[in-house]
């Protein structure tokens, strides 16, 4: 089992490497630093020499994987591969246009993501299995269909809707909570409410589908039958047998985003003004910082892979078939 | 019959709604059970015996209800009760075991939780009583070791161990009816004889009474005090077990019976029911098995037969036993009916058999175990581990083993579809390793295979035509259009399907037709050497007489030779010249099969062909093979392949084994009946080691072909 | 006037896209097994219903590829000159939305601009008021007193001929002239008996004719739904954007197809190096959260185009080049889900009986991918495009509202939406902008999902419910 372990974790290195690769090919082969920099300084009234101080500026004059000009080492290190691609494992970042330290502005963002996205995955996970459950229980009765045709309904509406019209009703209509900000703290529960409910309420239609028809595979099995032949109640089957089988697919897909959560919600964070990683991104995607989006690239990345280590480490404490193998 | 009946059915009617309408696999059944016996619900696959079983305890599918009928259990009615009632009654006072245990149990639930649930629910048990309980269920039902195996998980149990946990559970509410459905099917036979001499220990323990659903007439003989055969939905006849087997009155029970492969009609072609089982939403309205039955009357095909009493207890739904025709038919037993002539009887073995066509040497087939961080070979699974096999051209050769033996493995590698790890395969004098590519597509259309599953042996997408045309094709059998049609036209009749099927796709043919045609791809390339693995293991009996005899009439015809993988001794009984038993990866005995199936030496082959019940009511002990005392069914399973057992891999099994057998494998001796044995006890001290080829201690590749 | 067909990339893979479709259904006719799996769909009136809806939107998506650019009025002799606008036929067919632009936002069935301006009066006082429309409403001499009346004949007039068209409709699905009596056909029809639900056609397309016939019909009076910020009319947006969606929607899933299926069989079916390779790279690249791969791709497209004016020779061709890469990219960032799904079933095959059986023949593998892999695995990859179109034409939405999306010349309703987003907080509300990029977006996602629903139940019966046909 703990071999198992170190295999997938020895599996993510070459993994991030090629990710890696993948940012540095996306970010300086597609289009060189010249094109960028022209792209920034306006593409009609640029001089060279305001080029090459821009690329100066950024660390970008240097040749992309050797360096011919330098010496010994200095040849590989001294390249834009290495110091802008590799030094990301050392979660070195550079700086972002406005100048501040990049991976700074990551640990002071990732709280107020983190204060968004974490009650929204929790509460939706137990909300959505719940559902489903209730569902599965009222299976192929006129319960059930307009369940599902509710969950159609409501994943066929775009998450822009849920926070407009979110927004719209509670914050402007209600005057419940502020439309938006953020404040540390208890005091800033005011602000998170609407935020994490529209999270669980535009999630809520696609995942109680996919879940119960996860459920109603495992209701169709065998262990099912000789758990009914038991005598024990429909609820008590759905409960101790169903749902524990049912969580190995489910989990699947829950346990890898959860790091993942640190980054946050792009849409979220720009309607509610929230502070974290997530308008951080918006952010350098509208003023074209390309160093930002890159790290983040790279962050995002990292946690997804540090997430699917923990999905393996999750079947282990599911799944005896795996624990004990 | 003194006791009130325990169960009393009457006119049970089920239905399921699919989306072509609905259907009824359960159409009228009434029967009773009295305390402490067993009744069998005997039928082939669709004939409603298990949801029979489900009606009972009204576990139906979501989409099935019962429609009519009564189910009285000690006297009250069960399918008035409301659901909780009836709760507080399933896995208490009715039990039921299924046919999987694999997928039965809950696969990520201790075997300790899922019988404590059962004590918690409905004795009251919890915490330490309730473990103690099922410690002692497990014991019960001859688990060892049970304390630790309460906090195992299913998927740490074998095969076998699994069914006898399902029974402990079932046992765990004390029940007074426990519903066995083909509680035995997916196990091996040995196993399966042990886990039927378990329920009928229990059952005499406890006084329950069974309703067992099979389709095995060996199983229901051994177990069944009363016989109810269900066909299309029906009960068409019931009698108590001794009168049935004596004389079974309906003409498809008495078919079903003629057409059970075997020793007695060895030579003779098998009485093949014409037809399968009807389909369900398309039934006849009059006798269902009317437009198969080989003496229906006229009437047979206009009213629906009534029930008529034979004796008291004896009930038969069949017109030909109305009191006006009665006096004809009565006492007609199966054995005194002449078969139908059909195709020509598999030859028997002459004394001087013809040229080898197949002979492999010391063929191994290792699947590397892989472990640790860099995924470095700690081991191998010896899963064809040397074995010599000699196969005469127009004879049949039957490998036969047990599930996991390496049978099919090794047959498939013959033909090269998974490459060998070592051996040599000679195919009619030349060696096939050696053959270059262009050799080997030749070799192609000499050497062809038949697969077990017929659903999963026919590209649902392609035409009937076009799956056999794509071997011809490849090998260059045969080519051209025009020149392929003419042929496959051919080929279908020859198999005993219409030319004009070829424009149809797999889907519209039953699993006996599908068969067929997969034997007529096999064909299409002109084979001389058919390999055939189970080829009828998924078919209900019929259905496997009519491939047989198809088989049989080709062998005849063609000269064909066939390598005949199985696990199904009556199979190889009616069918093979020879036979290689296979255990573990290696071949045990190997010799002609009539002196084999009635004289083994092997404690493996002995223990085999002892756990073979019978279809006849017989107690274990009456039965003598070869004139010795009858050998005990083998304890325990099958070891793991990856891991077999030092010495002799039989030998914690063997109820024979001495000292020796633990230490090192035995060498192949030939005995004088030209039969080769690897056997310390039985082999060792009376031959010779045979073979040219070196004694190798791990391989064990000496070979001997059987005596020419 | 003449014209000069102009034919955009994204046409060009539009139309190849449908042709093959068409062609595949041709020969899946020819099929009875898959002629079974459609017949289900048949079955079922949600997916009969949202076929229809479908396919009315198809049709304005078609209508709006077909792009030309119109000859400019010159002097006879001279070569003809043609305009740097390019239009669409639906531009053509809708010249009463597309040319009727107001100075800023009306409402809905307005005669009047939604702001006050000042006005020059005749008698050159000024005043602040709210402007007549320059085309909304302007043929009523007196809007206060005319425009209820006029809008109720409008609606009535549109009724009718809606509920004429339905029923004639009607008429041409029940083919009475097939069934001899008309209460007989009526049966027929209405039950489904030869099993294709086309009341539910019927009821689908007769809805769409009640609620477009007087939207289009006193379109050319009023702007129905109201103009935007910059005075165009929101109809004409809505029914520009449906394109869009639809290109989104079907191009990313050709785009990533070839790879997935490839790849998918290919890695399952061999195994070994081949199979590690492409895990290997499906699972770095699903490693990098799909925004932020798009959203860095996006930015280096951006780059790319910008600094390469000189590829493009129009407007529309640069938003066409912005709008193919914005495919491709999210193709790229789509496919690894499909190659899994694909890889796995390939490696499950591989060892069924009648893929040995053809490895017993000697039969090349090449081969054996094509013959027996391949067909046994299209029904995972239709099924996919039908799950992923409505999940694409969502995610455009949103896309173009961060600003990683299509072309901001271009018009979809993700531009839609982003642009109406800060109308929600004047006073008073902008809301009809916002409320029909809503109402169009569900309907033709909640038709691609009901539809692809059924698809899946058809065509992979395993995860049907056993009941079978439910809607």
């Amino acid at each position: 089992m703990s071999t198992y372990l170190i295999r997938r974790l020895l599996y993510a290195l070459p993994i991030l490497l090629g990710v890696n690769l993948i940012t540095f090919a996306l970010f300086f082969v597609v289009n060189s630093p010249d094109d960028m920099a022209r792209m920034q300084l306006g593409v009609k009234r640029v001089t060279p020499e305001a080029i090459e101080k821009w690329k100066v500026e950024r660390g970008y004059d240097k040749p992309l994987f050797w360096n011919a000009g330098a010496d010994g080492l200095a040849r590989v290190t001294d390249t834009l591969f290495v110091s802008k691609s590799l030094a990301m494992f050392r979660f070195d970042f550079g700086r972002a246009d406005d100048g501040r330290d990049i991976a700074t502005e990551i640990r002071t963002r990732m709280g107020p993501s983190l204060a968004i996205a974490l009650p929204t995955f929790l509460l939706s996970l137990i909300l959505t299995i719940w559902f489903a459950l209730f569902l599965v229980f009222f299976r192929h009765t006129t319960l059930d269909l307009v369940g599902v045709m509710l969950c159609v309904a409501m994943m066929s509406v775009s998450s822009l809707f849920y926070i407009i019209g979110g927004q719209y009703l509670v914050s402007k209509v209600w005057s419940l909570v502020p439309i938006s900000g953020y404040a540390e703290g208890l005091d800033g529960l005011r602000f998170l409410v609407l935020p994490v409910l529209i999270g669980v309420l535009g999630g809520l239609g696609g995942g109680a589908r996919w879940y119960r028809t996860l459920f109603l595979e495992e209701i169709g099995k065998d262990y099912v039958k000789t758990a009914r032949a038991k005598g024990l109640s429909e609820l008590t089957v759905l409960w101790r047998h169903v749902l524990k089988n049912g969580m190995i697919p489910i989990l699947t897909g829950v346990v890898v985003v959860i790091p993942t959560l640190f980054l946050g919600s792009l849409l979220t964070e720009s309607f509610f003004g929230i502070p974290g990683l997530g308008s951080y991104t918006i952010d350098a995607i509208n003023a074209q910082d390309f160093a930002v989006v890159r790290a983040m690239v790279f962050i995002g990345s990292l946690l997804y892979i540090i997430g699917l280590v923990a999905t393996d480490l999750s079947y282990v404490l599911v799944d005896p078939r795996v624990r004990f193998d | 019959m003194t006791t009130a009946p325990l169960l009393e059915v009457e006119g049970l009617v089920t239905e399921l709604r699919l989306a072509g309408g609905p259907i009824r696999p359960v159409d009228g059944v009434s029967f009773s059970l009295s305390p402490g016996r067993t009744l069998a619900l005997l039928g082939e696959s669709g004939c409603g015996k298990s949801m029979t079983a489900l009606s009972l305890m009204r576990l139906l599918p979501d989409n099935g209800r019962v429609v009519a009928g009564r189910v009285r259990f000690r006297g009250t009615n069960l399918l008035a009760q409301p659901e909780r009632a009836l709760r507080a009654l399933r896995g208490s006072a009715l039990a039921m075991i299924f046919q999987e245990p694999a997928s039965s149990l809950n696969p990520v639930l201790t075997i300790g939780r899922q019988i404590t649930e059962v004590l918690e629910l409905h004795q009251g048990l919890s915490g330490p009583a309730a473990r103690t309980r099922a410690r002692a269920l497990l014991e019960s039902v001859g688990i060892g070791a049970a304390d630790e195996r309460l906090d195992a998980y299913p998927f740490q149990f074998s095969g076998g161990m699994k069914q006898r946990a399902m029974i402990a559970m079932a046992l765990a509410g004390d029940p007074a009816l426990l519903i066995a459905d083909e509680p035995t099917t997916a196990l091996d036979v040995t196993v399966q004889a042990q886990v039927l001499d378990l329920l009928s220990g229990l059952q005499a323990e406890r006084g329950m009474a069974m309703l067992l659903v099979s389709h095995d007439l060996g199983v229901v003989a051994r177990m069944a005090d009363e016989v109810g055969v269900m066909y299309a939905g029906e009960l068409i006849e019931l009698a108590p077990a001794v009168r049935f087997f004596a004389g079974p009155a309906h003409p498809y029970a008495q078919q079903l019976f003629a057409a059970q492969p075997g020793r007695e009609r060895r030579g003779a072609p098998l009485v093949a029911l014409a037809g399968a089982v009807p389909d369900l939403a398309a039934l006849p309205t009059a006798c269902r098995f009317a437009p198969r039955c080989d003496r229906a009357l006229a009437r047979c095909h206009v009213d629906r037969p009534e029930q008529h009493l034979l004796a008291p207890d004896h009930r038969v739904r069949c017109h030909l036993y109305a009191p006006a025709e009665a006096a004809v038919v009565i006492g007609v037993r199966p054995a005194e009916r002449e078969p139908a002539a059909q195709s020509a009887p598999p030859a028997t073995p002459s004394d001087a058999p013809p040229a080898v066509l197949l002979d492999v040497r010391g063929l191994a087939l290792h699947f590397p175990i892989r472990r640790g961080l860099l995924r470095r070979q700690v081991g191998a699974v010896r899963a064809v581990d040397g074995i010599d096999l000699a196969l005469h051209a127009g004879q049949t050769l039957a490998l036969v083993g047990e599930s996991g033996c390496g049978k099919t493995t090794a047959g498939k590698a013959i033909l090269r579809l998974i490459e060998p790890t070592g051996g040599t395969i000679r195919f009619d004098g030349r060696d096939l390793a050696a053959l270059p590519a262009a050799g080997l597509r030749a070799l192609r259309a000499s050497m062809q295979m038949v697969f077990q599953d017929p659903f999963g042996s026919l590209n649902p997408r392609l035409r009937v035509g076009e799956i056999i045309a794509e071997g011809m094709s490849a090998t260059g059998a045969v080519r051209g259009a025009g020149a392929q049609r003419a042929r496959i036209g051919t080929l279908l009749e020859e198999v005993g399907l219409a030319a004009a099927m070829m424009d149809r796709y797999p889907h519209a043919f039953s699993g006996g037709q599908r068969q067929r045609i997969a034997i007529a791809r096999a064909l299409a390339v002109a084979p001389r050497l058919l390999i055939l693995d189970e080829p009828t293991s998924a078919l209900d009996v019929s259905v496997q007489a009519q491939i047989l005899n198809l088989l049989a009439g080709l062998q005849a015809e063609r000269g064909l030779a066939y390598l005949f993988i199985t696990h199904n001794l009556a199979l190889v009984d009616y069918f093979a010249h020879a036979v290689a038993v296979m255990y573990l990866g290696r071949i045990v005995e190997q010799g002609r099969a009539d002196d084999i199936l009635h004289d083994p030496r092997h404690p493996y082959t002995r223990a085999l062909i002892a756990s073979v019940p019978a279809p006849y009511p017989t107690r274990p002990a009456d039965r003598a093979v070869g004139g010795e005392a009858a050998p005990t069914v083998p304890a325990g399973e099958i070891p793991s392949p990856a891991s077999p057992p030092a010495g002799c891999h039989f030998h914690p099994r063997c109820p024979e084994a001495l000292p020796v057998c633990r230490e090192r494998y035995p060498e192949p001796t030939v005995l004088d009946d030209g039969r080769v044995i690897r056997c310390h006890v039985r082999g060792g001290g009376r031959g010779l080691a045979m073979g040219t080829g070196s004694v190798v201690t791990t391989g064990g590749t000496a070979g001997a072909a059987p005596a020419t | 006037m003449g014209w000069q067909a102009v034919i955009l990339g994204s046409d060009l893979l539009f139309f190849v896209l449908i042709a093959l479709s068409l062609l595949g259904a041709v020969w899946a006719r020819r099929r009875p097994d898959l002629v079974r799996a459609w017949r289900r769909v048949a079955e079922s009136d949600a997916a009969m219903a949202s076929m229809t809806v479908l396919a009315a939107l198809l049709v304005v998506g078609v209508l709006d590829s077909l792009h030309y650019r119109a000859a400019l009025p010159g002097a006879p002799g001279q070569p003809v000159m043609y305009a740097a606008q390019v239009d669409s036929a639906l531009d053509a067919l809708t010249r009463q939305l597309s040319g009727h632009t107001e100075k800023t936002y009306s409402a809905p069935f307005a005669a009047h601009l939604y702001a006050k301006e000042t006005i020059d009066l005749p008698d050159g006082r000024q005043m602040r008021a709210y402007p007549r429309l320059a085309w909304g409403g302007r043929h009523l001499p007196v809007p206060e007193r005319d425009r209820p009346a006029d809008i109720a004949r409008g609606l009535a007039a549109a009724l009718a001929l809606a509920v004429t068209l339905s029923a004639l409709l009607a008429l041409l699905l029940m083919r009475p002239w097939r069934h001899g009596a008309l209460a007989r056909a009526w049966r027929h029809f209405w039950r489904a008996e030869d099993g294709v639900k086309w009341r539910a056609v019927w009821l689908a397309a007769s809805a769409l004719c009640i609620v477009f016939v007087p939207l289009l019909l006193l379109s050319g009076d009023y702007h129905v739904l109201g103009t935007d910020k910059v005075g165009q009319d929101i109809l004409y947006q809505a029914l520009k954007s449906v394109r869009t969606a639809w290109l989104i929607g079907t191009l990313t899933t050709l785009i990533m197809l070839p790879f997935a299926i490839f790849l998918g069989i290919y890695a399952g079916y061999r195994g070994g190096l081949a199979d590690d390779i492409v895990q290997y790279l499906y699972t770095t690249l699903n490693s990098i959260p799909g925004v932020l791969l798009i959203a860095a791709s996006v930015l280096m497209m951006q780059v790319l185009i910008d600094t390469h004016p000189e590829w493009f020779a129009t407007a529309a061709e640069r938003a066409d080049a912005r709008l193919l890469a914005l495919c491709a990219i999210l193709g790229m960032t789509s496919w690894t889900g499909l190659c899994r799904l694909l890889r796995g079933e390939a490696l499950k095959l591989r060892e069924l009986d009648y893929v040995q059986a053809a490895r017993a023949f000697g039969v090349s593998r090449a081969r054996i991918l094509v013959r027996h892999i391949l067909p046994n695995v299209m029904h995972i990859v239709l099924i996919s495009i039908a799950m992923d179109f409505s999940g694409l034409v969502l995610s455009e939405a949103v896309l173009s509202y961060i600003g990683i999306g299509v072309d901001p010349s271009m018009q979809s309703f993700g531009t839609m939406i982003n642009s109406a987003r800060m109308e929600l907080s004047r006073e008073p509300m902008v809301w009809w902008s916002l409320a029909t990029a809503f109402v169009f977006l569900f309907v033709l996602v909640l038709a691609a999902n009901l539809f692809a629903d059924a698809v899946r139940d058809a065509l992979d019966p395993r995860l049907a419910s056993p009941i079978g046909g439910r809607a």
